[in-house]
């Protein structure tokens, strides 16, 4: 058994180009997935035990004006504690502070360092914001007209994104979350935002209570903390990573089992005489598969261990990117053992049940048949045939080269995949670059405003100020799709008095809801959720249904956002037409109680979502980069060592290096703009799908792009990378043929 | 007369209407030379590889000692093998990435009391390659280390394919002879294919088939030694 494993072992090290390739394929497969899962498995299990021990808040509400307040709380008083909360939003130079007197029951700032405040003159700020600009504790800022000491540093676990309520995404760059005192709170001016949260008491049945809460009528605004992405979404973030973690790991896993598989049909057909004699010796199948079985798994774990300590290393970006977006104090990179278990065992006993397949059922045969090359003709005989009577008539230059790509039907295949792969990312990469622009640009076009206010209540159109604002009626409605699926949406009906925002439909032609009997949705909205011009959907406003048509799609307006003239949505709301709770203005807001968006704050939201989609579109560039290099290295590679004989002959009849390559190894340029012609399409849809889903995954409006040229620069590339790694083995060729000739000179060849 | 190989009604064929070998009958004694020959194509090989086990009959039996290694599963078969068949073939099949030592050594079925390498090193003239690899040697060296791979285990029965074919005069008049000597020395069976009628006039007995049946199968009452070989 020595020396049949140790004779075993020497064969399968003869293909050390072969097995590195393998060995680097588990590697990425491994880092892939370890890469994302360092970043994820703990953080999962810590923000539960975060929610569950700091968080504590169960929904959040806010309650008609026309309400008895008292009586309302007092009700929901008997099944779930109730604090009110407050914040007022103070705008200075380019810094949003959102100050909040310290919380007594529910959502208790974590504290990182030092306390909260207990005088007038200190305040705690997000540790993320002191970070950015360098503050620590001890140091002094200026909010309003109060300098105030920085006494601690914080995260608030009720927004672990911060997305303060009512208000746009912010940026840890320039704003925060500030805890002040009580007294300092009521002196400083800024723009309030109330309402309650609330944490079922203990013994409460939550989902009846849900239920029950919902179909109040009292409440203007109510929502579940499940529902709530300031404190869910880092949990859906990393829940999403981990699942394109396991797609990750499916694919890589599948296309490094089949380059194993390659490996050892090609390695019993060059070997097949030697493992015969084996046989004719009388070795069992199982002893002779032993070595290569052992190989595999050394390999395969090994380069799953290399992939796993890299995928660690690897992870800080990814940690340093949440700790970066999301306010959680208790970013840990680590893994659980079932993450190890799948992460590992999955690619190790897939590469050695792959091996296995390999190799056993052709050492089962009977010795004879092992020793002799007696295989069968492939079943595809009348294709082959067909191909090579088309190939009969092209030019004699292009027949051998087209002969041999056409040889080998693992070659081709492993060459689609290739460019299917690498047309798929960059598809999707240049398609999430080009979304940002258009993102940014259809929510933006159209919108002639500097602010937008919105009110607590309701009030009165007043018709001089038409010329500088656009009033507006606001309500957040359930819209149930054709197909019955339900989603969160913002109605808007706009006034037709004003300019300040504009509507236009793909021809360019400006919207007038007043003029529509229906609604008009946004290009955003249209994308996120499928719906047409022309269906028919149910909006519920104030928990009563209405069925309208879809009259136009704009091609500009906000995501999660459906348009309808103001007088339309009165009557749905069923208060007057001349009422309004909101204006796009151009004006500063004369009110204290408004809420004021401006429209800056809004680009600057748009733009941090649009940096995020292309460093996105980068890491997609990489991958495809990646994947082709290795796939298409692999298909050359084969191709060169098969024909190995053949570079040998054409050498004798006194071919040139440069004949030869052209013939044998510079020979799938053709093939690779055909297989690139046929995956287009198929490269586009998948694209368009992956896209779309991380769209409504994340809520963020990503529509597919594609253009002609993108398509024209994708084949370019492709092409570089296969003349890069072409030149690379022409040197290897050029070496090899000339080591060929020394053994014929000295006739030991 | 101890009977080493009995083949019973044995037919071959691989597809469906091209019969190699057609009802063949026949018993090997113990200890003897057999000489299967004929022209190419005829069979001689198909028969070798059914009584060593390499291939298995579409019909028929073949016992070795009384055991019908046809009704052995794949794994049985492997393991009759290595304990008692040694093989020779043509092109000797030596393994690339081991010395002749190891070559040796590969051939130990890990039972009974083997010969030992150096013993046979002796016996064949390789004392001094033992270190060698195998394409460091000529056709004649590598054909003797296959011999001594065959032979370290002891076996019962040695089935030579063709063993000198691509040998020299020198070389294949060297190997006959060890043959014999082996034959003598141990009492191994063997059986050896060939097209050579010179090489036959050395065995015990000469079986001729043609077109997939025995043609003639005679006792060869005065063989002559491999030194008296005349090379076509």
């Amino acid at each position: 058994m020595r020396y049949l494993n140790k004779h075993v072992y020497r064969l399968l090290k003869q293909n050390r180009g072969y097995t590195i390739l393998l060995f680097l394929m588990v590697v990425l497969t491994s880092f892939m997935y370890f890469f994302v899962e360092f970043s994820v498995d703990r953080n999962q299990v810590r923000i539960q035990e975060y929610a569950e021990t700091q968080h504590l808040e169960d929904f959040r509400f806010q309650l008609q004006e026309d309400t008895d307040r008292s009586r309302v709380l007092e009700k929901i008083h008997t099944e779930a504690i109730i604090e009110e909360k407050r914040f007022k939003k103070v705008t200075q130079i380019s810094t949003n502070y959102y100050l909040l007197a310290p919380p007594q029951m529910l959502n208790v700032p974590y504290l990182l360092e030092g306390r909260l405040p207990v005088a007038s003159t200190e305040v705690a700020l997000m540790l993320q914001y002191m970070d950015n600009h360098a503050l620590t504790i001890g140091d002094s800022i200026t909010i309003g007209n109060h300098n105030l000491t920085i006494v601690g540093s914080m995260f608030l676990p009720d927004y672990q994104s911060f997305i303060p309520f009512n208000d746009l995404k912010q940026d840890y760059n320039q704003a925060t979350f500030g805890v002040v005192t009580p007294d300092v709170y009521h002196m400083i001016n800024g723009q309030e935002e109330r309402y309650y949260a609330a944490q079922f008491k203990p013994g409460v049945d939550s989902g009846s209570a849900e239920l029950r809460l919902s179909s109040d009528p009292a409440f203007s605004y109510l929502a579940f903390d499940s529902g709530l992405e300031s404190s869910t979404e880092p949990l859906t973030a990393i829940d999403s990573n981990q699942s394109l973690a396991h797609s990750f790991l499916f694919l890589f896993t599948l296309i490094t089992l089949f380059i194993f598989y390659m490996f050892y049909t090609r390695f019993i057909r060059l070997h097949r005489q030697d493992l015969g004699c084996f046989k004719a010796l009388g070795y069992t199948a199982r002893q002779i598969s032993y070595a290569p079985l052992v190989y595999s798994l050394i390999l395969s774990t090994a380069g799953g261990l290399v992939g796993m300590v890299l995928g660690f290393f690897g992870s800080s970006v990814l940690i340093q990117m949440y700790a970066q977006m999301y306010s959680f104090p208790f970013w840990e990179r680590g893994l659980e053992l079932r993450s190890i278990l799948f992460g590992l065992w999955i690619p190790v006993i897939g590469t050695v049940l792959v091996t296995w397949m390999g190799i056993f059922p052709f050492l089962r045969q009977e010795t004879f048949y092992v020793m002799h090359n007696t295989i069968k003709p492939l079943p595809n005989g009348r294709l082959t045939a067909a191909f090579q009577s088309v190939i009969g008539l092209l030019p004699e230059t292009l027949r051998l080269p087209l002969r041999v790509v056409l040889r080998k039907w693992n070659a081709i295949f492993l060459s689609a995949t290739a460019i299917f792969l690498m047309t798929l990312l960059f598809i999707m990469s240049a398609s999430l670059y080009q979304s940002s622009g258009v993102a940014l640009e259809s929510q933006t076009a159209g919108m002639n405003y500097m602010y937008d206010i919105r009110y607590p209540d309701l009030r009165e159109d007043e018709v001089t100020s038409h010329s500088s604002s656009m009033y507006y009626l606001r309500q957040s409605i359930q819209l149930r799709g054709v197909e019955g699926q339900k989603f969160s949406v913002e109605l808007i009906g706009m006034d037709d008095q004003g300019t300040q925002v504009q509507l236009m439909n793909h021809d360019n032609t400006l919207i007038l809801p007043s003029e529509l009997d229906g609604i008009v949705v946004s290009e955003a909205t249209r994308w996120l959720y499928g719906i047409q011009s022309g269906d028919t959907v149910q909006l519920i406003i104030n928990h009563q249904p209405h069925n309208v048509s879809v009259r136009e799609i704009s091609q500009n307006g906000e995501a999660d956002t459906i348009y309808t003239s103001k007088t339309q949505l009165a009557r749905w709301m069923n208060v007057s037409p001349s009422m309004h709770n909101g204006e796009y203005s151009n004006g500063g807001p004369l009110d204290s109680n408004a809420r004021v968006v401006t429209a800056e704050n809004k680009l600057a939201t748009l733009r941090s979502d649009a940096v995020s989609s292309q460093s996105s579109a980068v890491i997609n560039q990489v991958a495809g980069i990646l994947v082709g290099f290795l796939l298409i290295y692999l298909v050359i590679l084969l191709n060169v060592q098969d024909s190995h004989k053949d570079m040998h002959i054409l050498r004798l009849l006194g071919y040139s290096h440069r004949d030869i390559n052209r013939m044998l190894v510079d020979v799938y340029k053709p093939l690779f703009v055909l297989l690139y012609m046929l995956v287009i399409p198929f490269a586009i849809l998948a694209a368009r799908a992956i896209l779309h889903m991380i769209s409504l995954q994340t809520g963020d409006y990503i529509p597919f792009q594609i253009h002609w040229w993108v398509l024209i620069l994708i084949l370019i590339l492709i092409l570089l990378q296969y003349q890069l790694v072409v030149t690379l083995f022409k040197r290897k060729v050029f070496k090899q043929t000339q080591g060929m000739e020394l053994a014929d000179s000295l006739g030991t060849y | 007369m101890n009977i080493a190989i009995s083949v019973q009604n044995v037919t071959k064929h691989f597809k469906k209407n091209e019969m190699i070998l057609s009802e063949i009958s026949l018993d090997l004694a113990e200890g003897e030379f057999t000489a299967i020959i004929g022209p190419s194509g005829s069979g001689k090989s198909t028969l070798l590889n059914l009584m060593s086990g390499l291939l298995r009959p579409s019909n028929g039996h073949v016992f070795i000692n009384d055991r019908d290694i046809t009704e052995l599963n794949e794994d049985a078969l492997a393991d009759f093998r290595r304990l008692h068949l040694g093989h020779i073939f043509q092109h000797y099949h030596l393994l690339s990435h081991l010395t002749v030592r190891e070559n040796i050594y590969i051939g130990l079925s890990g039972t009974g009391e083997p010969h030992t390498v150096e013993e046979l090193a002796a016996l064949l003239g390789i004392e001094d390659i033992l270190n060698q690899f195998p394409g460091q040697l000529s056709g004649g060296q590598q054909q003797r280390v296959a011999i001594a791979r065959a032979l370290i285990k002891r076996p019962r029965i040695l089935f030579c394919d063709e063993a000198t074919g691509a040998l020299d005069e020198m070389n294949s008049k060297n190997v006959i002879a060890l043959l014999h000597l082996a034959r003598q020395q141990y009492g191994v069976t063997i059986v050896f294919i060939t097209h050579n009628p010179e090489i036959a006039k050395t065995a015990q007995r000469v079986i001729t088939i043609k077109n997939g049946s025995i043609y003639q199968d005679r006792l060869n009452e005065y063989p002559i030694t491999a030194a008296q070989m005349h090379w076509a």
